[in-house]
C-alpha cells in the first residue's frame, strides 16, 4: 500500500511538473507571437503617441530638440520658436518622465546626428527626487536593443534584463495605444511633437494654502543620469530651464542641476517665479502646466531671454 | 516573500523542488527546511529583525509550557502575554504613545516630550505576534495542547507564506499538518493551489496596482482635485484594498497549498456584505476570527446584558482599530466600524430579511458606510480625511473628473468587470460559468492562458508592496 501511495504520488509530480512545462510552453509562444507582432506594430506606426516616439528615436534632426516632462511638452510651442529663431525644432517632452528615458533618447538620436541647441526644462519631482524609477523605463522598452538603452535598465533594476526576456513584458501597459496607433495611422503627433493644453484653470481647485515639501531626497541615479546628460551633449549649447508654476516654485530645490550648470558653463533660466505667470489663472490649465496662451506667452518671454543673453 | 517579485518567481520554483526532493517520511527535515526557508527570506528584509521573530517565538512557546505546569497560570498567560507584545507595542506604538502623552500634557502647561524613534517596524510584526498570541491563550483556555517541539512551533510562527500578511492561523489548524505525515505530494491540492496564486496575483497586480495609479494620484492631493474626483478615488481606494489584500491572501493560501498545507480562508466577497456585522465575517476573516476568540468572547461577547454587549463590540473594533497602525485615522476607522455594528444590532439589520431588491440596497448601503470608513484609513491625519469629505459634500465645487490617459481607464475599467464579474458568480452562482473549475480541460487551460496573459499585459510592475505589509 505504501509503495502505491508512493507511485502514485510520484506519478502526480511528475504529471504536474509536465503540466507546468506544457503551461509555460504556450505562455512561451504566445509572448514569442504577441511580441513580435507588437514590435512590427511599433516600428511601423506613423502616428499616435508610438509614431511620435518613433520619430523622436529615428528620425529627428531638427536644430533644436526640448526635452523634459509635460511641463516641456506643454508649454514650448516649436512653431513660435522657429518663426523667431529662424530653426528647425522639435518637442521631445513626455508626460510623466524626467532624465531617465530622456537620457534613453538622447542615446539613440546620438547614433544619428546631434542638435544645435538643447532646452531641457527641468522638474524637481521626475529629474531629482527619490521615486519609483521602474516608470521612467516605461517607453524606452520597445527600443531595448538599441545601443546602451540596456545599461540604463539595469541600472534601475538589475532584475530587468531577466524582465525584459519576455516581449509581452516590453508591450505591458502599452498595447492598446500600439494598435491603436497602428490600425489609425493619421492620429496626430501634435506639432513637432507640441501638444498644447487648451481651455483655463479651474481656480475652484486650487489650494492657496497648499505647504510645500521643505526636504528633498536627491536621487543618486537621476543625477548620474543628469551629468551624463550634459556630458553627451558636449557639442550642443544646452539650457536647463524651468518653466512657470502656478503657485511659484522655490528653485533651491534645484541646487544640483543649478551646481551642474555652474560646473559646465551651461545657462540655466527660471521662469518658475514670474510675477507674470504666478497666480494668472489666464495662462494655466492647471497648477502645474500652462495652457496654449500661457505657453505661447511663455515661449516668446524665453526666446527674449535667449536673445539678450545672446546665447541664439 | 512578496508574492509579486521577480525574486519569488525565481525563489519559489526552487523551494519547491528542494521541499519536494526531501522524502515524505523525513517529516522532520521537511519542517526543517521550511524552518530555514521563512527564516532566510525573512532576514532579507532586515536581519536583525529575525531577532524579534525569535524572541516572539521563544517566550510564547516556553510560556506555553509553563502554563501547563503553572500553579497559577493566569499569571504566567499575562507574563507571557506582555513579553510578546513589547516589541510590537515599542516598535509600532512608541512613537504614537510618545506624541500623545506629549501632546496631552501639553494641554495642562507640562512640556515633556522623549526623543521619537526613527526605526522601521518589523515586518509582518502584528501578524506574527497575534499569531503566537492566539496560541498561547488558546494554551491558557486548554484549547490547544501546548508544543513540545520548538521547531515545529517555530515553524507555526514564522511560515513564509502567511508571515508578511497572514492569514493569522490558529495553531489548531497548523500544528497538526506539521506533526502529521504529510503525503507526498497531493496532485489536485496542488493544481488548486496554483489557480489561486494565478488569480491572486490578477487582483494584485491587474486591479490593485492599476486602480492604486488613480487613487494614488487624486488622494495625496486631493486639494487639486474636485469632490467627485476625490469620491471616484475613495470607490477605487475600496476596491484596490480589498484586490490588493485578498489577492495576497489568495497567494499565501495557494502557495500553502503548493506545498502540502491548508491555510486559514481570509476574504470571502466582503463587497456582497448586507450589512457591517456581515462584512466583517467576509473581511479579513482570519483578524476578526481572532479578535473574536481573544478580545469579544473573553469580554463577554454577547451572553451579557445590551449595554455591556455594545460596550463589547465597540471595544473590540477598537482594539482592530489600533492593531492596524498607530495612527488616530485607525482608530477612527475601528469605531466607526463597532458604532455601525452597534446600530445595526439595535435595528436588527444585521442579516437581510427582504427580496432581492432590499438586499442589493443593503449592499450598496453598506458599501457607502464601509467606503466611507476606508477614507479615514488612507488618509495620512484625521484633518486630511475630514478635508476630502468636506470635499466630497462641496456642491460649490465643479463636477469634473480626473480622466487618466484612455488606455489607463480601459484597463482599469475592465479589470475592475472582470473582478465584479467573477465575485458575483462566485457569490451567486456558484456552479455555472466554471472557467478554473470546468470540467473540460480545454477550457480551464484557456482560462489560465488568458488570465496569465492578462497579468504579463495590463498588470503594474513595480516595487510597490502589498498595503497590509505596513501593518
Amino acid at each position: 500500500m505504501l509503495i502505491n501511495l508512493f507511485t502514485q504520488t510520484f506519478s502526480g509530480m511528475k504529471r504536474f511538473i509536465l503540466r507546468i512545462v506544457l503551461f509555460f510552453s504556450i505562455i512561451l509562444i504566445a509572448d514569442v507571437v504577441l511580441g513580435r507582432l507588437f514590435s512590427f506594430m511599433v516600428s511601423h506606426a506613423v502616428g499616435g503617441d508610438n509614431g511620435r516616439v518613433n520619430y523622436i528615436c529615428n528620425q529627428t534632426n531638427e536644430d533644436m530638440l526640448i526635452f523634459g516632462s509635460s511641463r516641456a511638452n506643454h508649454h514650448y510651442n516649436p512653431q513660435i520658436l522657429m518663426d523667431s529663431l529662424s530653426l528647425s525644432v522639435y518637442n521631445c517632452g513626455e508626460d510623466g518622465n524626467g532624465i531617465i528615458l530622456n537620457y534613453g533618447r538622447l542615446l539613440m538620436i546620438e547614433q544619428r546626428y546631434m542638435p544645435k541647441y538643447i532646452i531641457y526644462d527641468v522638474s524637481c519631482g521626475f529629474d531629482l527626487e527619490t521615486n519609483d524609477n521602474h516608470k521612467y523605463i516605461g517607453k524606452l522598452k520597445p527600443y531595448y536593443e538599441r545601443k546602451g538603452i540596456k545599461d540604463v535598465f539595469v541600472s534601475v533594476d538589475m532584475t530587468e534584463k531577466w524582465k525584459m526576456l519576455s516581449q509581452l513584458y516590453r508591450y505591458n501597459s502599452s498595447f492598446l495605444t500600439v494598435f491603436d496607433d497602428y490600425l489609425h495611422p493619421n492620429q496626430s503627433m501634435g506639432f513637432q511633437g507640441y501638444r498644447p493644453y487648451e481651455g483655463k484653470m479651474d481656480v475652484r481647485t486650487i489650494n492657496s494654502k497648499k505647504e510645500f515639501k521643505k526636504h528633498v531626497e536627491y536621487d543618486s541615479l537621476k543625477l548620474a543620469f543628469m551629468a551624463k546628460f550634459i556630458e553627451h551633449c558636449n557639442d550642443v549649447k544646452m539650457i536647463f530651464a524651468v518653466s512657470p508654476v502656478w503657485y511659484g516654485r522655490d528653485t533651491k530645490r534645484l541646487r544640483p542641476v543649478i551646481d551642474l550648470c555652474k560646473q559646465h558653463g551651461i545657462l540655466f533660466l527660471d521662469f518658475s517665479n514670474d510675477s507674470k505667470f504666478v497666480h494668472n489663472n489666464e495662462y494655466f490649465k492647471d497648477d502645474y502646466h500652462l495652457n496654449a496662451q500661457g505657453a505661447d506667452e511663455f515661449t516668446k518671454d524665453l526666446i527674449q531671454e535667449l536673445r539678450m543673453r545672446e546665447i541664439i | 516573500m512578496i508574492f509579486n517579485s521577480f525574486n519569488f518567481i525565481i525563489l519559489f520554483p526552487l523551494i519547491f523542488l528542494l521541499y519536494y526532493a526531501i522524502p515524505a517520511k523525513y517529516q522532520n527535515a521537511r519542517n526543517l527546511f521550511l524552518l530555514a526557508v521563512s527564516y532566510l527570506l525573512y532576514l532579507q528584509w532586515k536581519p536583525i529583525y529575525a531577532l524579534i521573530l525569535l524572541g516572539v517565538t521563544v517566550v510564547t512557546f516556553y510560556s506555553a509550557l509553563a502554563i501547563t505546569k503553572a500553579k497559577r497560570p493566569k499569571w504566567t498567560v499575562t507574563v507571557g502575554v506582555l513579553l510578546a507584545l513589547f516589541p510590537l507595542t515599542f516598535f509600532k506604538y512608541f512613537n504614537f504613545i510618545n506624541e500623545t502623552v506629549s501632546d496631552g500634557l501639553a494641554i495642562v502647561g507640562l512640556n515633556f516630550h522623549l526623543a521619537g524613534l526613527n526605526w522601521a517596524i518589523p515586518i509582518g510584526i502584528s501578524f506574527f505576534t497575534f499569531q503566537a498570541l492566539g496560541y498561547l491563550w488558546d494554551v491558557y483556555y486548554k484549547r490547544q495542547e501546548a508544543e513540545h517541539d520548538f521547531f515545529t512551533y517555530a515553524l507555526f510562527v514564522s511560515f513564509f507564506p502567511s508571515i508578511l500578511s497572514g492569514p493569522i492561523n490558529k495553531a489548531s489548524l497548523i500544528i497538526p499538518q506539521l506533526k502529521q505525515l504529510r503525503p507526498y505530494f497531493d496532485y489536485s491540492k496542488a493544481v488548486e493551489g496554483l489557480k489561486m496564486l494565478l488569480w491572486g496575483m490578477f487582483m494584485k497586480v491587474v486591479v490593485a496596482d492599476r486602480v492604486a495609479l488613480y487613487v494614488d494620484t487624486v488622494l495625496p492631493s486631493y486639494e487639486n482635485y474636485t469632490g467627485l474626483s476625490c469620491f471616484v478615488a475613495s470607490l477605487l481606494y475600496t476596491i484596490q484594498i480589498y484586490a490588493d489584500f485578498a489577492g495576497y491572501s489568495l497567494m499565501a493560501i495557494g502557495v500553502g497549498k503548493v506545498l502540502g498545507f491548508e491555510l486559514t480562508e481570509n476574504f470571502h466577497r466582503p463587497y456582497f456584505a448586507v450589512s457591517v456585522t456581515d462584512f466583517w465575517h467576509r473581511w479579513h476573516i482570519s483578524l476578526s476570527t481572532w479578535l473574536k476568540d481573544y478580545v469579544y468572547i473573553p469580554m463577554g461577547g454577547s451572553r451579557c446584558s445590551k449595554l455591556r454587549n455594545y460596550w463589547n463590540i465597540f471595544v473590540t473594533f477598537l482594539v482592530s482599530g489600533i492593531w492596524h497602525g498607530a495612527n488616530w485615522t485607525f482608530i477612527v476607522w475601528g469605531c466607526m466600524h463597532g458604532i455601525c455594528q452597534i446600530v445595526e444590532k439595535i435595528l436588527g439589520q444585521q442579516k437581510c430579511n427582504y427580496g432581492w431588491f432590499g438586499k442589493s440596497v443593503k449592499i450598496i448601503i453598506t458599501f457607502l458606510l464601509i467606503n466611507f470608513a476606508w477614507i479615514f484609513f488612507r488618509m495620512p491625519t484625521l484633518a486630511d480625511a475630514c478635508k476630502v469629505i468636506a470635499r466630497i459634500f462641496d456642491p460649490t465645487l465643479p463636477t469634473t473628473i480626473y480622466k487618466p490617459e484612455i488606455s489607463n481607464t480601459f484597463f482599469m475599467v475592465s479589470a475592475l468587470i472582470l473582478l465584479l464579474l467573477k465575485d458575483f458568480r462566485d457569490e451567486y452562482y456558484p456552479h455555472r460559468i466554471l472557467l478554473f473549475e470546468n470540467r473540460f480541460a480545454i477550457v480551464r487551460w484557456c482560462a489560465y492562458i488568458l488570465v496569465m496573459i492578462l497579468i504579463m499585459l495590463e498588470g503594474v510592475f513595480s516595487a510597490d508592496q502589498f498595503i497590509y505589509a505596513n501593518f
